[in-house]
This record gives C-alpha cells, structure tokens and sequence, in this order.
C-alpha cells in the first residue's frame, strides 16, 4: 500500500504573532507538514533556492517584503495564497476601491491627487468636509487623518508633502462616513464568509489595533451578500474585509490579504484557523 | 520555561510551544521581545519597531 505523503506548506512570515500560533496548531492538527519561513533570512534566488512546498501562506506583517516573497514563489512555481494579483490590490487603497466600483459593491467616495488645490477641489466633489486623509498603503489605523476644514486639509498635506517620502505626496481622500460606534470584520475564505466581529470603539478609528473592543456580529444575508462581492472583486482568497453600517446600508471601507484574525476566533469560537488552512490545502500544486 | 529579560534582567516564562520570531512582552519591563533561538537555551532580543508597511 502507499502511504501518501503530507502536504507540505510553507508558513511565510516576519514575526510570529498569535495568529500565525492558532495557524501552526491548526496545520499540526490537519497532519500538514508545516515549516515556517522567516522571509527576513531568505535569499531569493531563483536559481539556487531549493524548496520543496506544495503551497506557500504568506503571513508577512511587512507588506512590501511579502509581495516580494509572493512575486518569488509564484515566479518559481508555487502557488501562494493569497495570489499577488489579490495582494496587489489589498495593498493599494487606491487600487483596492477603484476594483471595488469596477464589481458595484457599495464604498465610500474616494478620490487621489497629488497637491493641495486638487484636495480641495476634491473635497467639495466627494461631499465636503469632515473627509478622511489615509495613506495609499498602509494597515491598523496608523496615519489616518480626519480632516474637519479647510485648514486641517493645508496643514496635513504640507506635513506630509514636506516631511513624507514620495509615497506621502500621494493624496487618498476618502468622505467620512458616521459610524455607530463601531464596523464589522468579517472574514471571508474561499468563497465562504466564515465569522464576522464589530469593532467597538468611542473613537472614529475602530481598528483593534487601536483599542477597538471585538464583539461577535451576527450575519445577516446583506452583510453576506457584500462581503461575498467585495471578495470576488478583488480576486478571493484569504481576506479580512471591513464594513462600514451607514445609513445608505453596508459599504466596504477596505479589504486585507494578510488579514489578522485571533480576535475573530476569540470572541466567535469559530476555527478561522483552521478554515484558512483548510482553504490552502484546496490550492496545493497538483 | 523559562529565560531572562536581555532589556531588564527579569524572569520570563514562556510556553512550551514557543516559536522562533515569536513575539512575547516581558512582564516587568513591557519591552517587546522576538525570540531568537529555542534551541538548548531560549534566547531573546529586542523585537523589531513596527515599520510604516506593516500591516495586514
């Protein structure tokens, strides 16, 4: 008799938090041959790196290092998730809304510039003030700015202009949509929407990253209908996506390719682990 | 197990489990710790800044 062999998977990452941890336990628990790799100490090159995985899970906290590990191993043969085409487009703001209308799924008015008269022009097309200044690429809440007026919008774009890299002069505008307190993550894998938490937080950056407390939503078949769209849209996979409640209904605000998601199973009880693992496996080199 | 804080000197107990890359908080100073080895002895040393890409 055969024995057949394990799958082999590459857990890609910078640091271990608890969600590459609650992975690892699943992958043991699944007989899946796992071995971390610290994207930190690689050489990619394609002409002398040896690797035998069927399937890479790219876990990288520094998303530059990551769509470089992802363009490697997809360029040698393996296949990754999430793909760099899905990755591309979480990793860009910009990107990600522009593919957001494309496939009609309800987000808030965006626009991008590069100097301060075009933002302002922008800011009375997308609704006026207060608008919300995000970096183009960027995670947890970190240098949002709400803009309330006029001379927020100059201050913010001089600092960034003046003190930022290059990657500062581009402007992302987004309208400010008033919240209750609170938006929902809800994780879809594989085509499936798995759990969804609200993050609950008295400030308007509901991130829980920034202190937002996670409480488990319920999913009610609109908040399943838009997830599932927004995660067509940008090419599936394995994504966090979070979702505005306004008062025109759900809107998607982002979505994210290396999403965390131990608050998700904490509160949920649900195993995102071990559906992400689960989801890898259905896409191991045939 | 169980290893010294390399910022304050203070004991750390550490899971069984323990990963290398692996982030823990020591708890009497909070620094922020990436483990380094697990091999014969854990070892530890100052974890890295959060970068502006890091993320999800």
């Amino acid at each position: 008799m055969i024995k057949k062999r394990k799958i082999r998977m590459g857990l890609l990452h910078t640091t271990i938090r608890g969600d590459e941890k609650l992975l690892i336990n699943a992958a043991t628990y699944r007989n899946v041959d796992l071995k971390t790799v610290d994207i930190r100490e690689q050489i990619l090159d394609p002409i002398d790196y040896h690797s035998d995985f069927d399937v890479i899970l790219d876990r990288c906290v520094s998303t530059i290092k990551g769509i470089h590990a992802i363009e490697f191993f997809e360029g040698i043969g393996i296949p990754v998730v999430n793909r760099l085409e899905v990755a591309r487009i979480c990793e860009n703001k910009f990107a990600a809304s522009l593919v957001l209308i494309k496939h009609h799924v309800p987000t808030p008015r965006f626009a991008l510039m590069f100097g301060e008269e075009q933002a302002k022009v922008a800011v009375d097309r997308i609704g006026g003030f207060p608008v919300v200044l995000k970096p183009i690429s960027g995670s947890w809440g970190r240098l949002l700015a709400r803009i309330n007026d006029i001379h927020a919008l100059e201050a913010v774009i001089e600092q960034k202009t003046t003190l930022g890299g290059p990657h500062h002069h581009v402007l992302y505008l987004q309208e400010y949509m008033e919240k209750p307190g609170r938006d929902i993550r809800i994780n879809v894998i594989g085509g499936k929407v798995v759990a969804a938490i609200y993050r609950q937080s008295d400030h308007w950056i509901t991130n829980t990253a920034r202190g937002a407390t996670a409480i488990t939503c319920p999913i009610d078949r609109r908040l399943k209908d838009i997830a599932l769209k927004a995660a067509c849209a940008v090419g599936g996979g394995v994504l966090g996506i979070d979702i505005f409640e306004t008062k025109a209904g759900y809107m998607v605000n982002e979505v994210n390719h290396t999403t965390e998601f131990k608050n998700v199973q904490r509160v949920t009880g649900i195993d995102v682990a071990g559906a992400i693992i689960d989801y890898c496996l259905t896409v191991v080199k045939k | 197990m169980q290893t010294q804080c390399p910022i304050c000197d203070g004991i750390i107990l550490l899971d069984k489990n323990v990963e290398i890359a692996e982030i823990i908080t020591c708890s009497e100073c909070r620094s922020r710790l990436e483990v380094t080895s697990t091999t014969n002895a854990i070892t530890l040393k100052e974890a890295p800044k959060v970068e502006e890409d890091w993320g999800e």
